[in-house]
C-alpha cells in the first residue's frame, strides 16, 4: 500500500557492537536500514544470533545503537519512542498488580478522564478476550491469558508502532496458534487503534501468516538479507499454494544465507604460525556436537530437502540449518542445492561404533584449521597445556565477529567429545586428552555384581 | 546472621512448631545460661589477668594472627557443631521438633547480652589459666558463628531429593560414604556462602570479647580487639587507626583468599545441568588449580577421607535386616535422657526465679521503659539505614556492571566488627553537637545497613529487565516508577535485610548504648545500657531480668512483625517463574 505520509520510523545506518573489553567484544548489528511506513505489518525474521530482538529494542528506543539514527516522525530520537507500545516474549507482567492495574499501566500518563480510562478499557478487555479477568493477579493465569494482559496493555497505548518480540514463542504449540489468529484479526481491526506492527519471529509460517513485509535477516553480524513484500490478501490460509510458495521461497533465502554465505570448509593443510589467516578459518555454529551426531544418524543416504527435513525432524528451522552447517564444516554432510546429504565419510560414521566415531571425529575435527591450531599450541606448550585468556584471545583475531566466550564453549565441548584436548574451569587451562582413570575397581566387586 | 535471600527461598518449610514449644525452649535457653552464673560463680574466684598489649604497629601482624586464629578455631568448632547437629535434627523426627525451634530461637535472640554469664562460667571452669580465657573467646565467637551455617546444612539435607538417597542405597553406600559423596556435596554451596556469612558474623563478638572488662576484672586476651581497648585507653590516635587498618586487611584477605576461590569452586556443586551465562571468576582459585602440589594434596586428602577404598572388597550384596539393638530396647536411654534434661531445665529455672525474686518492681518498670526506648532505637536504625540504602542499592543494583563489583564490597564492609570504631565515631557525633541518646543510633546503623544495602542490591538486580523496558514504554516517571517497579520489586529481598539489620541492631544495642572506653562510661538510656551496667556492676538479678525482657521481646517481635512482613512479601511480591 503505497503511501504518502512520512514514515513512522526510520532506521539509518545502525550498528551495535556489545561489550567493552577485547575478550568480550562482537558486533551483534551492521548498517541496518530500515523504515516503517504507516498500515505496515513487518516481520523480522532470522536465526538466532542476528540481532532481531536488538533492532527492536533500539527502534523503540531502549537501548542506543553504538552508530546510526532512529528517525520517529522525521525527528531524530531522544530517549524512549513515544510511539511505540511492546509485546514481550515472557510477558513482563508486574506479579503485585492486577490485570486490571497492569493493563492501565499504559494509561498512566495519558490525559485521560477517568471515565474515558475506564471505557477505554472495557474495549480493549473484550477485544483480547479478557471480560471478567479484571482482578484477577497475574499468578493465576495461564501462559495465554498473561499473554493476552500483555497485548492489552500495548494495545490500550494506541501506539503508532506496537512491537511484539517473539509473542508466541513461551506459549505451547496450541495456544500460540490461537493467539496468532486473533493478532491476524486485531491488525485488521482498525477500531485497534494501532498504525503499524512490527513483529520479531523465528517461525517463518508466523512471519508470512501475519506480514506484509518480511524482513530476512542473517547473522554474524546481523544485517539484512533482503525484504521480502508479501501481497498475498487477508485473511491468509497457510494451506493454500501461493502461502506455501512464499514460505518455501523465504526458506531458500535463509538456507543460502546461513549455509551459503559463510567462508567454505578448511581446506586441510598444516598450520605454522607464520601461515596463519584469518579467511581460512570458519567459525563454528554454536551447536553441540551431540546435535551434529544425531542428524547424521537420522539423514538418509539420498539427498534430502532441507525443508523436508525440518518438518521431519520437527525442527526449528534456523537451528537446524546450523546443525547442518556445523555437520558440513566436519564434513560429514553435503548441501547441493536446498538439500542435504550424507557425505563418504558421514555414511561410514553412521554405521560405525562409538569408539571409532570417536576417532573418526579426532581427525575431522584436526582437519578444522582452528582446532589444529590449539592443538599443535598445546603439543608445543611445556606443560601440554595453555591457558584459556591465550585462546580467547586468539579467537578474537581470528573471528571478530563471534562472542569470544561462546565459541570457546562451542570449541572445547566439540573437542572433548573427540578426545583432543579438555578444558579445567577452575584453572582454566586446556590439557591434552588424557584417559583419566580412578584406579581398578576390585575384581570381586565386579563379579559380584554380575 | 543470613545475607542471602535466594538460600531463604529455597528452603523448604521448616517443621511446623507450635508456639508453646518456642517459650519452652526459650525458658529452657535463659535457664541454662543462668544456671551457668549460679556455677560460675561459685567456681568463681578473683581472677587478675593482666595483658601486656604493645602498641608497636610491628606487633600488630601477630595481634592480627592470634584474632584470625581465635575466629578460625571457632570456625572449625561451627562446622563440627553443624554436622553434628544438623544430622541429628534431620534424621530424628522427635528431636527435631525441639532442636530447630532452638536453632530459629538461638539465633534470633541478641546473643551479645549473653556475654556475661557465658563469660563468667567459662571462666569459672578453668581458674587462673590463660587456656580458659582463649576457650571462651572461641566460644563466644562460636556462639555468633554457628547458627545460619547449622539452618543452611539442615535445610540442605531436608532438601536432598530422594533420588540422590536412592542411588547412595542401590550403590550400597555405607554411612561414611552417604555423608562425603551424596550430603556434603548437596550442602557445599549453601555451606560455603553461609560459612562466609558466619565469619563475618564471629568478628562483631570477637571485638567485643577480646576486649572484655567486667568491673575491675580484667579479662582481655591479646588479640586486634585489645590492642584497640588498650589504645584507646592510652588514647593512641595512630595505634587505633592501625587497628582498625589491620582489621580491615584481615577481613579483605579472607575474602580474596578463601571465600571468593570456595564460592567459585562451590558452584560445581550447583544441581544443575546447564551452565549459567555468567561465571564467577577467582584469580586464586585459578592459582591454585594450576598448582601441582595442591593438586597432589587433594588427591591424597581425596583417596583418605572423601573416598576411603572400601572396607568389605568381598561384601556380598545381602541384605542385612536392621537388628534391634539389646540394649537400647530394654533400656530406656531416651526416656532417661528427656527426664534429665527436664530436670536440668527445672533446676535452672529455679535458679532464675531466685534471681528474678530478687528484682524490686519499680526495677521491672525501669526495665520496660528502657526496652521501649531501645525499642525505638532499633527502628530509627533500620528505617534510617533503608533511607540511606534503598536508593543507592536500586541505583547499583540496576547497572549489572556496577552491582558485580559492590556486592562483594558491601559484605566485605558488613563484617566489619562495628564496635571497634564506636567510640571514634561517637567523637565526631559530639563534634556536631550530637549526645549518645541519639548517637547510639548513628552507632547502630554502621552495622545494620550493610546489610540492608546488600539485600536492596541483589534485590533490584533480580528484576526483570523487560518490566524496566515495561516502565519505560509506558512513559512512567519517578515516583510512578517506585512505585509501581522498584519497591515492590526489592520487597522480598528488603525484608530479608531487614531480619538480619534488626537482630544485628539489637546486639550492637548493648555497646552503643554503653561506651566503657570512656571513663566514667558513657551511657543512653535504653536496656542495652541496662545489661552493661548490670554486667558492670555484677547486679545479676537486674541483669538476669533485663536480658529475658530483651530476648523475650525480641522472639516475639520477629515472629510477630518481620517474619510476618516476609511472609507477606513472598506471597504478594515474589516474580514469576
Amino acid at each position: 500500500m503505497p503511501t504518502t505520509t512520512p514514515p513512522i520510523v526510520e532506521l539509518t545506518g545502525i550498528s551495535m557492537t556489545f561489550g567493552e573489553s577485547s575478550g568480550d567484544k562482537m558486533k551483534v548489528l551492521d548498517d541496518i536500514n530500515l523504515t516503517v511506513q504507516e498500515h505496515d505489518v513487518m516481520a523480522l525474521l532470522g536465526p538466532s544470533g542476528c540481532g532481531k530482538s536488538t533492532i527492536m529494542r533500539i527502534l523503540s528506543g531502549l537501548i542506543q545503537p553504538s552508530s546510526g539514527v532512529v528517525k520517529y516522525r522525521g525527528v531524530p530520537l531522544d530517549g524512549v519512542n513515544p510511539g511505540v507500545a511492546m509485546v514481550f516474549q515472557n510477558f513482563a507482567l508486574f506479579p503485585w498488580l492486577t490485570v486490571r492495574e497492569n493493563i492501565l499501566l499504559g494509561l498512566e500518563n495519558s490525559a485521560c478522564t477517568a471515565e474515558e480510562k475506564a471505557q477505554h478499557f472495557q474495549k480493549i478487555i473484550e477485544m483480547v478476550g479478557l471480560d471478567g479477568y479484571g482482578d484477577v493477579l497475574p499468578k493465576e493465569l495461564s501462559g495465554g491469558m498473561k499473554q493476552r494482559v500483555g497485548i492489552a496493555r500495548a494495545l490500550i497505548m494506541e501506539p503508532q508502532i506496537l512491537c511484539m518480540d517473539e509473542p508466541f514463542s513461551a506459549l505451547d504449540v496450541l495456544t500460540g496458534e490461537t493467539l496468532r489468529n486473533e493478532i491476524g484479526r486485531i491488525a485488521m481491526d482498525p477500531a485497534a487503534g494501532f498504525k503499524s506492527l512490527i513483529l520479531v519471529t523465528h517461525n517463518i509460517a508466523e512471519a508470512v501468516y501475519l506480514a506484509r513485509n518480511i524482513v530476512v535477516l542473517a547473522a554474524h553480524p546481523g544485517r539484512v538479507q533482503k525484504i521480502v513484500p508479501n501481497p498475498l490478501p487477508y485473511p491468509r490460509d497457510a494451506s493454500a499454494p501461493a502461502f506455501q510458495q512464499l514460505v518455501a521461497q523465504i526458506h531458500a533465502i535463509l538456507t543460502n544465507s546461513i549455509l551459503h554465505d559463510e567462508p567454505s570448509v578448511a581446506e586441510p593443510e598444516i598450520v605454522t604460525p607464520e601461515r596463519i589467516e584469518e579467511a581460512a578459518y570458519a567459525p563454528l555454529p554454536n551447536v553441540s556436537l551431540g546435535e551434529v551426531i544425531g542428524l547424521v544418524q537420522l539423514l538418509h543416504p539420498e539427498s534430502e530437502s532441507i525443508f523436508a527435513l525440518a518438518t521431519r525432524l520437527k525442527k526449528d528451522f534456523s537451528t537446524l540449518l546450523s546443525i547442518i552447517k556445523a555437520a558440513e564444516l566436519i564434513d560429514l554432510v553435503e548441501t547441493p542445492g536446498q538439500t542435504v546429504r550424507l557425505t563418504k565419510a558421514g555414511v561410514a560414521f553412521q554405521k560405525t561404533d562409538l569408539k571409532q566415531r570417536k576417532k573418526m571425529m579426532h581427525d575431522l575435527l584436526l582437519e578444522l584449521k582452528i582446532f589444529r591450531h590449539i592443538f599443535d599450541k598445546i603439543e608445543q606448550a611445556d606443560q601440554k597445556e595453555i591457558t584459556e585468556e591465550g585462546v580467547l584471545l586468539d579467537l578474537v583475531q581470528f573471528f571478530p565477529n563471534e562472542r569470544p566466550k561462546n565459541l570457546f564453549n562451542t570449541l572445547v565441548g566439540w573437542a572433548r567429545y573427540a578426545e583432543l584436548f579438555s578444558f579445567d574451569r577452575h584453572a582454566a587451562v586446556l590439557r591434552k586428552f588424557e584417559k583419566t582413570y580412578l584406579g581398578k575397581p576390585p575384581a570381586s566387586r565386579l563379579t559380584s555384581a554380575a | 546472621m543470613d545475607l542471602n535471600p535466594a538460600q531463604r527461598q529455597q528452603a523448604p518449610e521448616p517443621p511446623r512448631r507450635s508456639f508453646g514449644a518456642d517459650l519452652f525452649v526459650l525458658a529452657a535457653i535463659i535457664a541454662g545460661l543462668f544456671s551457668l552464673i549460679a556455677m560460675g560463680k561459685e567456681m568463681h574466684q578473683p581472677f587478675q589477668n593482666k595483658v601486656e598489649i604493645n602498641l608497636s604497629p610491628w606487633m600488630l601482624p601477630y595481634y592480627t594472627m592470634l584474632s584470625f586464629l581465635r575466629g578460625a578455631g571457632a570456625y572449625v568448632l561451627s562446622f563440627l557443631f553443624t554436622l553434628w547437629y544438623a544430622r541429628w535434627a534431620a534424621y530424628d523426627r522427635r528431636a527435631e521438633r525441639f532442636l530447630i525451634p532452638l536453632l530459629d530461637i538461638l539465633q534470633s535472640i541478641p546473643l551479645a547480652a549473653f556475654l556475661t554469664p557465658i563469660e563468667i562460667f567459662l571462666v569459672g571452669l578453668f581458674p587462673h589459666s590463660e587456656m580458659g580465657l582463649e576457650l571462651t573467646c572461641v566460644i563466644v565467637i562460636f556462639t555468633g558463628q554457628v547458627w545460619n551455617m547449622t539452618f543452611s546444612f539442615y535445610y540442605s539435607l531436608k532438601a536432598l531429593p530422594d533420588d540422590f538417597n536412592f542411588v547412595g542405597k542401590l550403590a550400597r553406600f555405607t554411612g561414611w560414604q552417604k555423608f562425603t559423596q551424596i550430603e556434603l556435596p548437596f550442602a557445599t554451596k549453601g555451606l560455603v556462602y553461609n560459612s562466609m556469612v558466619s565469619m563475618a558474623g564471629g568478628w562483631f563478638f570477637l571485638s567485643i570479647i577480646e576486649a572484655f572488662q567486667l568491673g575491675d576484672q580484667d579479662y582481655r586476651v591479646p588479640g586486634i580487639g585489645s590492642y584497640m581497648s588498650v589504645a584507646k585507653e592510652q588514647n593512641n590516635g595512630w595505634a587505633q587507626v592501625y587497628a582498625v587498618v589491620a582489621m580491615i586487611v584481615m577481613i579483605v584477605a579472607i575474602d580474596q583468599l578463601i571465600w571468593r576461590p570456595l564460592i567459585v569452586w562451590s558452584n560445581k556443586f550447583k544441581i544443575e545441568d546447564t551452565e549459567a551465562e555468567y561465571q564467577d571468576r577467582s584469580a586464586v582459585l585459578r592459582f591454585f588449580s594450576r598448582s601441582r602440589v595442591v593438586a597432589w594434596f587433594g588427591g591424597i586428602f581425596n583417596r583418605l577421607v572423601m573416598r576411603p577404598a572400601p572396607v568389605k572388597l568381598d561384601a556380598a550384596p545381602v541384605v542385612v535386616a536392621r537388628k534391634p539393638s539389646m540394649i537400647s530396647s530394654v533400656f530406656p536411654w531416651r526416656k532417661i535422657f528427656f527426664i534429665l534434661t527436664l530436670l536440668l531445665i527445672g533446676w535452672g529455672a529455679w535458679n532464675v526465679f531466685h534471681l528474678l525474686w530478687e528484682v524490686a518492681f519499680s526495677e521491672w518498670l525501669t526495665i520496660g521503659r528502657d526496652l521501649l526506648l531501645t525499642l525505638v532505637r532499633v527502628l530509627c536504625a533500620v528505617g534510617l539505614s533503608t533511607l540511606i540504602a534503598v536508593p543507592i542499592g536500586v541505583w547499583i543494583g540496576s547497572n549489572p556492571k556496577l552491582a558485580q563489583y559492590m556486592m562483594p564490597l558491601t559484605q566485605i564492609a558488613a563484617s566489619f566488627p562495628s564496635p571497634l570504631v564506636f567510640s571514634n565515631l561517637f567523637f565526631l557525633i559530639v563534634l556536631v553537637g550530637g549526645n549518645l541518646q541519639w548517637g547510639s543510633v548513628i552507632l547502630m546503623m554502621l552495622g545494620t545497613i550493610w546489610y540492608i544495602l546488600f539485600n536492596v542490591i541483589s534485590g533490584a538486580s533480580a528484576i526483570p529487565q523487560d518490566l524496566r523496558a515495561c516502565t519505560q514504554l509506558t512513559h512512567l516517571k519517578g515516583w510512578q516508577r517506585w512505585r509501581t517497579l522498584w519497591l515492590p520489586g526489592i520487597f522480598p529481598a528488603l525484608t530479608t535485610g531487614w531480619i538480619t539489620a534488626a537482630g544485628g541492631a539489637w546486639n550492637a544495642s548493648i555497646v552503643s548504648e554503653y561506651l566503657q572506653d570512656h571513663n566514667p562510661p558513657l551511657q543512653a538510656t535504653g536496656l542495652g545500657a541496662f545489661i552493661s551496667n548490670a554486667q558492670a556492676n555484677g547486679d545479676f538479678p537486674g541483669l538476669a531480668a533485663a536480658v529475658l525482657a530483651m530476648a523475650l521481646f525480641v522472639v516475639f517481635f520477629n515472629r510477630f512483625v518481620w517474619k510476618r512482613l516476609s511472609a507477606i512479601a513472598q506471597e504478594r511480591y515474589q516474580f514469576l517463574t
